[in-house]
């Protein structure tokens, strides 16, 4: 078992020392931190607080990304996605009393992710992180229409998660929740990425979507209500979608 | 003498872990069977439980002053688990229950104590009942299968989920609230040896699978009562304000057990296991934290969100075993039980610390950072827990179970999950991921001296 140990240990250097993980990762959150003129975070941050950027860094150096070393295996998304939370969660136990709304955020942030990540799930049949970057050969209407659902979804729930958009506040964040951030938006480039890559004909998509978000934001992005509706509606169809997988497999089974 | 009590607690839980795990990899390869007496036989699921009871009656015994009866009554239902004759299991389920609510015995409130019994009333109707039709006295008998019906088993998943102590005890009127004489002086807060008590119930249900295979309305029932359980749970913990007592977290988790048991698969038995030792260690953290409100204690190891943590690991188990059945809803269940108890220990006021390693040698040995050091062991070690304890049980029920889910331990250095085309579905490399997050905590340490250096020059 040691051995199995060390010899992981000497595949994996490259991925923690230099990309994803390590240099690379490292470029990116200055980057990322640049964006936002809060590169004094990276100076200002004491030992024991870089400690909890741990977590998510691992994550990021142990994602299935084209070019990165082969592991044999990948993480599922429940081991992936609670690695990058672990900055939200010492948040959370630190915190001297827990602040209803941010607590309200993360209820239902998670209660889209929830149901997106499940339906993926299904329509990958594995909850492996490798299974999410491959396309199935044959498409149908249905489970692409499915795989969309359940990406917009997902990228809902990064808004009240990740506090972006109308979900912002005045706390400004620490280092690791920065990289939590980061993490976040890593793993969710994984099942978009296999969605474009089959269908290069929809990449033109991505920038027309932008123009009509940055359109839209003028006039909705800054009131909660139109997030809340949007939200309870995407919720309401991944769930929808989840039953009527649930009926399908039970039809199956049963005939 | 309260440290005194402590330490006995402590040292006796200590012993029954070693002794139960000593019996359970004796019986691994196969049951132990008295030669002259048929009444005496011991299997996987009889020694992971007997360790489950012994390992309750420890943290009992640490946490709380206990009256003679609940020894007594702890002492009957080690023998259910030791004998595979259908009567003698149904008496001691009955003799200890009638133990563990003495005092309403003695107070003569014959109708809280009817309300008591009722379980165990429930199980000597279905068992014996069996036996009486069909001349089935023994679980190993050869027609045990056939004589599995319908109606048995409707009354065994009866009183499973009433001798959890979940089901009737926030529906009802007072006088049949599951709640003995003591919990009703005090406060809810001390309802929980009834919980741990309660745990013992799993055991008809999953020894039903020793009968033969279930039918799938029997499983979608069970998996339909667990998974209502634990919702119920979850709307609880979000719902409460005050104390973590209140929150029915534990009644939760054994909704968590009970649906897992109900998928009918080796990694779902296998995650039921692991969640009622996940419950007998949660049960005692809540109350180490309830004693200790006021110390500096790390709740986000206790809590379950730290990727290898006993907790975390018991819902990762569950939501593969709902994986590899198909039911993707139940997944959900329990990802949002998981979610809500991690929450839910996070909330407990106040919290003080931000450091890391900020755990007083006092506060240690008062059981906030064992508990949490013995979760991130259990949760570590799972791999070698499964391969050695929990996965026989599930070799020796062999032939009740589907086989839509099982689990290969060490590949990746750790568990993984496989479906029924023996394709993984859900990786979980405790070790590896614990040994890299070492070497990158040495990284980041060297980065953050690295920015220091770079501070101090300019």
């Amino acid at each position: 078992m040691i051995n199995d140990l060390l010899a992981m240990l000497g595949q994996a250097w490259p991925r923690l020392l230099l990309y994803p993980g390590g240099v690379c990762a490292l470029v990116v959150l200055w980057l990322w931190l640049a964006l936002h003129k809060q590169q004094a975070l990276l100076r200002n941050t004491s030992q024991s607080a870089w400690l909890h950027c741990v977590p998510p860094l691992l994550l990021i150096s142990l994602l299935p990304l084209r070019g990165a070393v082969e592991l044999g295996q990948s993480l599922d998304l429940f081991v992936a996605l609670c690695l990058a939370e672990w900055p939200l969660f010492r948040a959370l136990a630190s915190q001297t009393s827990l602040n209803e709304r941010s607590l309200g955020q993360i209820l239902q942030g998670y209660s889209l992710l929830i149901p997106s990540l499940l339906l993926l799930a299904d329509l990958n049949n594995s909850f492996l992180l490798g299974a999410q970057t491959a396309s199935p050969i044959v498409w149908k209407w249905d489970k692409l229409g499915l795989r969309w659902l359940a990406v917009l979804g997902w990228l809902l729930a990064l808004f009240p998660l990740c506090k972006l958009g109308p979900f912002q506040d005045e706390r400004s964040l620490s280092l690791a929740e920065q990289l939590r951030i980061l993490a976040h938006l890593a793993l969710i480039s994984l099942p978009l990425l296999a969605l474009l890559h089959d269908y290069v004909w929809l990449m033109p998509l991505v920038p027309i979507g932008l123009g009509l978000a940055v359109y839209a934001g003028e006039r909705w992005l800054r009131s909660p209500g139109f997030w809340l509706i949007t939200i309870k509606l995407v919720r309401g169809a991944l769930w929808l979608g989840l039953a009527w997988l649930a009926c399908q497999a039970l039809l199956e089974r049963a005939l | 003498m309260e440290l005194l009590r402590q330490r006995f607690g402590l040292g006796i839980a200590a012993l029954s872990g070693v002794v139960g795990y000593a019996i359970a990899s004796y019986v691994r390869s196969q049951p132990w069977q008295a030669s002259d007496a048929l009444w005496l036989r011991i299997d996987a699921l009889s020694a992971i439980f007997l360790m489950v009871m012994l390992l309750s009656l420890a943290c009992l015994t640490g946490l709380a002053r206990l009256a003679w009866h609940k020894y007594a009554a702890f002492g009957t239902l080690l023998l259910a688990f030791l004998s595979p004759s259908l009567v003698l299991i149904c008496l001691a389920f009955l003799i200890s229950t009638l133990f563990w609510h003495y005092d309403l015995l003695k107070s003569r409130r014959f109708v809280a104590l009817a309300g008591q019994l009722a379980p165990s009333l429930l199980l000597c109707c279905a068992w014996l009942g069996m036996g009486a039709s069909n001349g089935v006295w023994n679980y190993t008998a050869r027609s045990a299968g056939e004589a599995l019906a319908s109606w048995v088993f409707a009354l065994t998943l009866g009183a499973t989920l009433l001798g959890g102590h979940s089901l009737l005890r926030h529906s009802l009127p007072d006088w049949l609230r599951l709640r003995s004489v003591q919990a009703e002086q005090h406060s809810e807060a001390l309802d929980w040896p009834n919980s741990l008590f309660g745990l013992a119930w799993l055991y008809p249900l999953l020894r039903l699978y020793s009968f033969g295979p279930w039918n799938n309305g029997w499983s979608l029932a069970t998996l339909l009562a667990g998974c209502a359980l634990c919702l119920w749970s979850v709307s609880q913990s979000f719902q409460a304000r005050t104390t973590l007592a209140e929150t029915g977290l534990v009644y939760g988790w054994i909704g968590l057990a009970i649906a897992t048991a109900g998928l009918g698969s080796a990694t779902g038995v296998s995650a039921a296991l692991v969640a009622l030792i996940c419950i007998v260690w949660l049960q005692s953290a809540l109350i180490v934290l309830e004693q200790h409100r006021n110390e500096p204690i790390q709740l986000w190891l206790i809590s379950g969100a730290v990727p290898i943590t006993l907790p975390f690991v018991a819902v990762w188990l569950a939501m593969s075993a709902a994986l590899g059945a198909g039911v993707l809803l139940a997944a959900g269940a329990f990802w949002l039980l998981g979610l809500s108890s991690a929450i839910a220990i996070l909330r407990l006021a106040p919290k003080r610390t931000d450091e890391l390693f900020d755990i007083s040698w006092r506060s240690f040995w008062q059981g906030s950072g064992l508990l949490a050091s013995l979760s991130l062991i259990l949760g570590l070690w799972m791999p070698g827990l499964l391969d050695q304890i929990i996965l026989p049980v599930a070799r020796q029920l062999q032939g009740g179970l589907t086989p839509y889910g099982d689990l290969t331990i060490w590949p990746w250095l750790g568990i993984s999950a496989v479906n029924s085309g023996r394709q993984p579905i859900a990786a979980l490399p405790s070790l590896l991921l614990a040994a890299l997050m070492l070497v990158l905590c040495a990284l980041a340490w060297l980065t953050a001296r690295l920015f220091e250096r770079h501070n101090d020059d300019q």
